[in-house]
């Protein structure tokens, strides 16, 4: 599933009465105006205060969908570059969050297909499973013993495959919702499918990871 | 398990869990005085959503243990750099930083300039004279030296008080040479060898004169 990317006019027509523009709205529609004027300079100075505010949360969702640290790095300077390049087809009516999402999340899902091309030609390393690669990465909890770090280390692997399991609309749908705590109306925002059909990939997807991780859940 | 119709189902209660807005208000109330007041559905609705809840504290603290804050401000600051080659454009990097400042301080001093110019000069002028002394010394010197050479230079033979003699010998001299380069002569030379006048005709000649 490839979202629609582009500004304003790929969003869904039936848009969902969204959130009226919040404090990262009103810094992009001033980035837009000054890159308007001309004043690059100014607008990036500008443009570095919403990345500081967005990117915490556009890491955690990367790295949710490629569970690499290092894409999700790249996946997240991208959609900022592309965010920047593009701004003045945002739309200030709609929530910045959201139309910024929308361009994270279809740069993820590229760079799934993208690996998932390689994958098919590149002969693994006989430990590398999916999903393991970012838990050499990922540093354990402090204060857990050994034993604790391992457990949980073994646990949050067959969490990401079990989601890595899920169709791609249910997994962006669970993500979304879950993770990030999106509602319902603003998934269908971001990946621009009816509010109802959210829902219900959203049940879907629940159902399915409690039969594929069973107690573990 | 069949349930009771009173009993909600799972996506109703998942439903309440996330929120779901389309659920009226009336209903979510209702399911809620229902969660109270059954202990079943009650713990149904924490055996679904407890794992959710634990799970979504989990990936937030999976993803910050690793986006630190130290690497969240690499990656903005990549981001900034990415921007500023796209804003600004190259940048021209001045090279090499020692000539670039020693042309600024030029431009800058012009007394400097002056300075630097009157040094070359002088420094033309120094090895134009230097030049010129040697030339003449050099001139000096060989007029010494031709003169020294004319006067201790061996003279022209004079006319002997026995010319007969000299002539003989020089004669015997010249016939033994001629004998031995005539035993050895090579053909492809024969030609440049008559052309060339031989040494007996010159003293035969010289003779005949005197």
């Amino acid at each position: 599933m490839t979202l629609p990317d582009g500004p304003d006019e790929t969003l869904p027509v039936s848009l969902p009465d969204l959130p009226r523009p919040d404090e990262d709205s009103r810094i992009a529609a001033e980035v837009k105006a000054l890159v308007r004027e001309g004043n690059l300079e100014a607008a990036r100075d500008r443009f570095s205060a919403l990345v500081r505010r967005q990117q915490r949360r556009a890491s955690r969702i990367a790295y949710h969908f490629l569970r690499d640290a290092a894409d999700a790095d790249e996946a997240v300077q991208d959609s900022f570059i592309k965010v920047f390049s593009h701004i003045e087809s945002f739309r200030e009516d709609l929530p910045f969050e959201v139309w910024f999402t929308r361009i994270l999340i279809n740069g993820c899902l590229d760079r799934q297909k993208a690996r998932r091309r390689r994958g098919r030609w590149a002969v693994s390393l006989p430990e590398a499973e999916p999903g393991e690669r970012s838990w050499v990465e990922s540093v354990p909890a402090a204060g857990l013993s050994p034993e604790e770090a391992l457990l949980l280390r073994e646990r949050r692997a067959q969490i990401a495959a079990a989601v890595g399991k899920l169709p791609e609309r249910q997994r962006t749908v669970f993500l979304l919702c879950h993770y990030e705590g999106c509602s319902s109306r603003e998934v269908s925002g971001i990946t621009g499918l009816n509010e109802s059909t959210v829902r219900v990939h959203l049940f879907r997807a629940v159902r399915r990871l409690r039969s594929l991780l069973g107690g573990n859940l | 398990m069949k349930l009771d119709r009173s009993h909600p189902a799972d996506d109703r209660l998942i439903a309440v869990y996330f929120g779901d807005e389309e659920a009226s208000e009336a209903d979510r109330r209702s399911v809620r005085q229902h969660l109270h007041g059954c202990e079943a559905c009650t713990w149904r609705y924490t055996e679904l959503t407890a794992p959710l809840e634990r799970l979504r504290r989990d990936a937030a603290s999976e993803a910050d243990e690793v986006f630190t804050s130290a690497r969240l401000d690499a990656q903005c600051a990549r981001i900034m750099g990415r921007l500023d080659a796209k804003t600004v454009g190259a940048r021209v990097v001045p090279f090499p930083i020692g000539a670039n400042r020693l042309s600024r301080a030029v431009i800058r001093r012009p007394v400097m300039r002056w300075v630097a110019a009157a040094a070359a000069a002088g420094l033309l002028v120094g090895l134009a004279a230097g030049r010129l002394i040697e030339s003449d010394r050099g001139r000096v010197a060989q007029v010494a030296q031709t003169a020294r050479t004319s006067a201790s230079a061996p003279r022209l033979p004079v006319p002997s008080p026995e010319p007969a003699v000299a002539a003989e010998s020089d004669e015997a001299t010249l016939t033994e040479i001629e004998a031995a380069a005539r035993s050895q002569r090579i053909p492809a030379l024969s030609v440049l060898d008559q052309m060339t006048p031989h040494l007996r005709q010159d003293a035969v000649l010289v003779r005949a004169i005197r």
